[in-house]
């Protein structure tokens, strides 16, 4: 899926979430991208059970990450860890 | 050779082995029938490293008998957490994935006990990857669950299960232990030994398995605080080939602080909202030696950030970065926990913005721990709040009101020590926790000694 696409679908989920009775449909369509963006690591795809295990357990970290979203940071702080370049060796 | 023997300090055994009273082949021999009889029975062991083991304790008896002496740990047998790569012998990661995996150099930490003269006796039983993906079960290991040395029915804890359970019962003098959130002092407040986490970054983690690399603590397990601290000393300091190890030279002296006058603050613990009576009269007889001793006691309040959900975010992110290759060969469907399986899949979901955000609030809480030392020398809690659970029952069920200090020390980096501090009315072991500033583990350490001076609680034997 480009990066194009995904934004498509994230768009039209949201889109079909203002539908009634459609609520059902966009958490579907949520659940496939995951779906999709997991299988696209693995060397065959998850088997159903797994799949629907690994639903849960993205669902369930969902509430971890409201907490972390709610949390006020203050504008533009930064992550804790530094990049350094790598200097060559000179001889 | 006598039993007591095996039960003795580093520190005492060094005295024996310097006075050429016991050779190290003699302790070295012994540890090594302990770790295949008493350790088996515990599933504590993954290998006994018996050939390596008589050629370094060999070697030390040589040392020794012609005048060279290499310090404390010279001649002592010590067990390995076996993520520690060890060169020639397998390191298996506590993962059916991994059952050959042998590597063909040691870790630093491995290289630099051998520096001190101390004796590989064995690589040590853990949960597999170290708990990576979260785990359910205690038979989340190619070993199986490791058992309580105090009540078999019950878990030694994880997820350095060997490495406690060996020290507990006489099968090493040390351990090696590796904490990511609570696989040291989890395992050292269920099985009744003193276990220390070190600051990040003091010890280098090149050769050790990473499930987070901005969260991975290495540490020993041992019978006392002070031979935490010999322990430390040897292993702690800058590795050119660990980036993220510091420069930060440890030493320590018990007498510079002996007579410190500590300001200790207390976390703040609901005994009875936890159903914790046994824990709580532990804490209050600790409390009252310190106030023997002249401590400035004080209830904090850490600042209110979500520093569990950072901390588990982290984690989760560079957990499945880490075994990204054990994911996508397929063979993650091995591991033997299918909540490790499912933990790390789901990982991969998590976004960057999100791994980002638990890093912004990361610098955020180590501001606010900052500031809370400032005015502290040490924070003093229960490392848990109940004994160790039942070894065959879901932890989803059996870990219940147990509390727990590891969420904010272990985002921020904080080093801890966990000491017996006495048992459940079931007689289960009970732990005394000791979290200190960054690069402050000479303070915990001190504390944790003036304690094991009062007290006896770690000098208790599992029943035989």
């Amino acid at each position: 899926m480009t990066r194009r696409e995904f934004h498509f679908a994230l768009f039209a989920a949201a889109a079909a979430l203002s539908v009634p009775g459609a609520g059902q449909e966009a958490e579907q369509k949520a659940e496939d991208m995951t779906h999709a963006s997991i299988n696209a690591w693995l060397p065959a795809p998850m088997p159903p059970e797994q799949a629907q295990q690994v639903a849960e357990a993205v669902n369930a970290l969902q509430k971890t990450l409201q907490a972390l979203r709610a949390c006020p940071l203050p504008e533009g702080s930064e992550p804790a860890f530094t990049f350094q370049p790598l200097p060559p060796k000179r001889g | 050779m006598e039993d007591e023997v095996l039960f003795l300090t580093v520190t005492e055994q060094a005295k024996l082995l310097k006075s050429r009273k016991v050779s190290s082949v003699e302790l070295t021999q012994a540890y090594l029938q302990a770790l295949r009889t008493q350790g088996a029975a515990l599933r504590a062991v993954a290998e006994v490293t018996e050939e390596v083991a008589l050629q370094q304790a060999q070697q030390a008896d040589r040392e020794m008998a012609s005048g060279k002496y290499r310090g404390v740990l010279h001649g002592i047998p010590y067990g390995a957490k076996d993520l520690f790569a060890t060169k020639g012998i397998p390191t298996r990661w506590g993962s059916p994935a991994h059952r050959d995996q042998v590597f063909g150099y040691d870790a630093t930490v491995i290289e630099r006990l051998q520096r001190a003269g101390a004796v590989l006796a064995a690589k040590l039983a853990m949960i597999e990857l170290a708990g990576a993906g979260g785990y359910e079960f205690a038979h989340a290991s190619v070993t199986g669950a490791c058992l309580n040395p105090w009540d078999r029915t019950r878990w030694a804890g994880g997820s350095s299960s060997g490495s406690g359970a060996a020290v507990a019962v006489g099968a090493v003098a040390f351990a090696l232990g590796t904490e990511t959130w609570g696989s040291i002092t989890v395992p050292a407040a269920f099985c009744g030994v003193t276990g220390l986490r070190s600051t990040y970054g003091r010890v280098s983690r090149y050769g050790a398995m990473a499930l987070s690399w901005t969260m991975d603590k290495i540490g020993p397990m041992a019978r006392s605080a002070e031979d935490c601290a010999h322990i430390l000393q040897a292993i702690a300091g800058h590795d050119p080939r660990d980036p993220s190890s510091a420069d930060m030279p440890f030493r320590y002296r018990f007498s510079t602080w002996r007579n410190h006058r500590f300001r200790i603050g207390l976390l703040p613990i609901d005994f009875a909202k936890n159903s914790a009576p046994d824990a709580q009269r532990c804490f209050e007889a600790v409390l009252e030696i310190f106030r023997k001793r002249k401590a400035n006691l004080a209830e904090v309040k850490l600042p209110d950030l979500p520093y569990n959900e950072a901390a588990e975010t982290i984690i989760v992110a560079e957990g499945s970065s880490a075994f990204e290759n054990l994911i996508r060969s397929g063979k993650v469907n091995e591991l033997a926990d299918r909540s490790q399986v499912v933990g790390l899949l789901s990982g991969l979901a998590l976004s960057a913005v999100d791994y980002l955000r638990a890093m912004r609030i990361r610098a955020e809480a180590m501001k606010a721990m900052a500031k809370v030392f400032e005015t502290v020398d040490a924070l003093m809690a229960p490392t848990l709040l109940q004994g160790a659970p039942p070894v065959d029952r879901s932890l989803n069920e059996t870990w219940v009101n147990m509390g727990g200090n590891g969420g904010f020390a272990n985002l921020t980096g904080l080093p801890s020590i966990s000491v017996p501090m006495g048992f459940t009315a079931s007689g289960l072991p009970l732990g005394l926790e000791i979290i200190g500033a960054p690069y402050e583990e000479a303070k915990i350490i001190a504390l944790a000694q003036i304690f094991q001076q009062e007290t006896d609680w770690h000098r208790r034997r599992p029943p035989a």
